[in-house]
């Protein structure tokens, strides 16, 4: 059975056989290859699951990053400061004007580091060292877990200035050490053999790693 | 066949985003409750501190900032009961203090301070009642009026549940 060609296509000519069964193809109304339909459909699946587990992963850490602990900052630096206060403030034990406090004992030691300190046979360095130490182990915070640092110098003296009389007590490689720690300021005025002194005395904290 | 792996395909998932949401809710439920406990320790963390910077500024303790007077101390002490009552009308309710002398002098009693041995004690207890909660310490000095020596000490502030 012939047809005749359709308007618009007038060089083609088909012969068509009416009762032929066709055969579609089944991507022709899928758009996918053959046999891949599920695949598709799982794969939606799983990039569905891995989003939402994203999503709550994301969450959770964003939760978890705000759950910090009580913060121990202000604390410690009110810590830090009464610690310094408080030993300067002690009793050395001598009854030389020079070395009766703490605070007396550094700036004797900073100024003149060989005076003798009253009957006790000891200097001024000496006392201070001494004095120093054993106060700062009386503490079970501090001796436990922190290393410290006693840097004393004038008040007009940068700390790194070159020329400038630098004395310290502890532990030395505090100064430069780069991890987080904690300083104390005292300011001693002292007047000794005939001059008046501005003292500045630093103490660092840092935690033992 | 194809229908039952579809139905069973989408059952799973419906499991697994109804696990998802559960499991969220009940991390939601612990956040909230660690949030809450969390809150409430930094209250308590700061009427410590409070407390702390009241007590070692204030003139019925000390003689300056941060030195205690144990004439002052002694006083209070042996008042006992009576005066923990007058301090937490003044303070508030539910802290204890103790100041405890830290550089003791050979020879000398490391006891609590009562009538009978003051001044030769170590440590001065207020407003105590048995189980402690929140505590902080900070270093402090003590006046021995006696000696006329400030002694090194350590401040114990703390507040009941």
């Amino acid at each position: 059975m012939r047809y005749p060609n359709p308007p618009g296509n007038p060089q083609s000519s088909s012969t068509m056989r009416a009762c032929s069964p066709m055969r579609i193809p089944s991507r022709a109304h899928t758009g996918t290859l053959p046999g891949t339909g599920g695949h598709t459909k799982a794969q939606t699946s799983i990039v569905l699951i891995v989003l939402l587990l994203i999503i709550f992963a994301a969450l959770g850490i964003f939760l978890l990053s705000l759950a910090r602990t009580v913060s121990q900052e202000d604390y410690m630096d009110l810590y830090a400061n009464n610690l310094m206060l408080s030993i300067m403030k002690t009793d050395t034990g001598c009854s030389d004007s020079n070395c009766k406090l703490v605070s007396d004992t550094v700036a004797c030691a900073f100024i003149l580091s060989d005076w003798p300190c009253g009957d006790s046979g000891r200097t001024c360095l000496e006392t201070a060292n001494t004095s120093l130490s054993e106060y700062m182990s009386a503490f079970d915070l501090i001796s436990r877990n922190y290393r410290y640092l006693f840097v004393v110098t004038s008040e007009f003296c940068s700390m790194t200035e070159e020329g400038c009389r630098v004395l310290t007590f502890g532990d030395t490689g505090l100064e430069s050490y780069r991890g987080k720690k904690r300083v104390a300021n005292y300011a001693i005025q002292k007047s000794m053999a005939g001059s008046q002194y501005n003292i500045k005395v630093r103490l660092y904290l840092a935690r033992n790693t | 066949m194809k229908a039952q792996s579809s139905i069973m395909e989408y059952l799973l998932l419906s499991v697994f985003i109804l696990l998802m949401i559960m499991s969220l809710i009940f991390f939601l439920a612990w956040w909230q409750s660690s949030q809450f406990g969390l809150e409430q320790k930094k209250l308590k963390d700061q009427r410590v501190d409070v407390l702390m910077n009241r007590f070692i500024n204030s003139p019925l303790f000390v003689t300056e900032n941060s030195v205690f007077d144990d004439s002052k101390l002694q006083a209070i002490q042996s008042l006992r009961q009576d005066a923990c009552q007058d301090l937490e009308s003044m303070f508030g309710g539910d802290w204890f203090i103790t100041i405890e002398v830290l550089n003791q002098h050979p020879g000398e009693n490391i006891g609590e301070c009562t009538a009978s041995n003051y001044p030769d004690c170590g440590y001065w207890e207020m407003c105590g009642q048995g189980e402690r909660n929140v505590s902080r310490v900070l270093p402090v000095n003590v006046y021995r009026k006696a000696e006329d020596r400030n002694d090194l000490a350590l401040l114990t502030v703390g507040v009941y549940s």
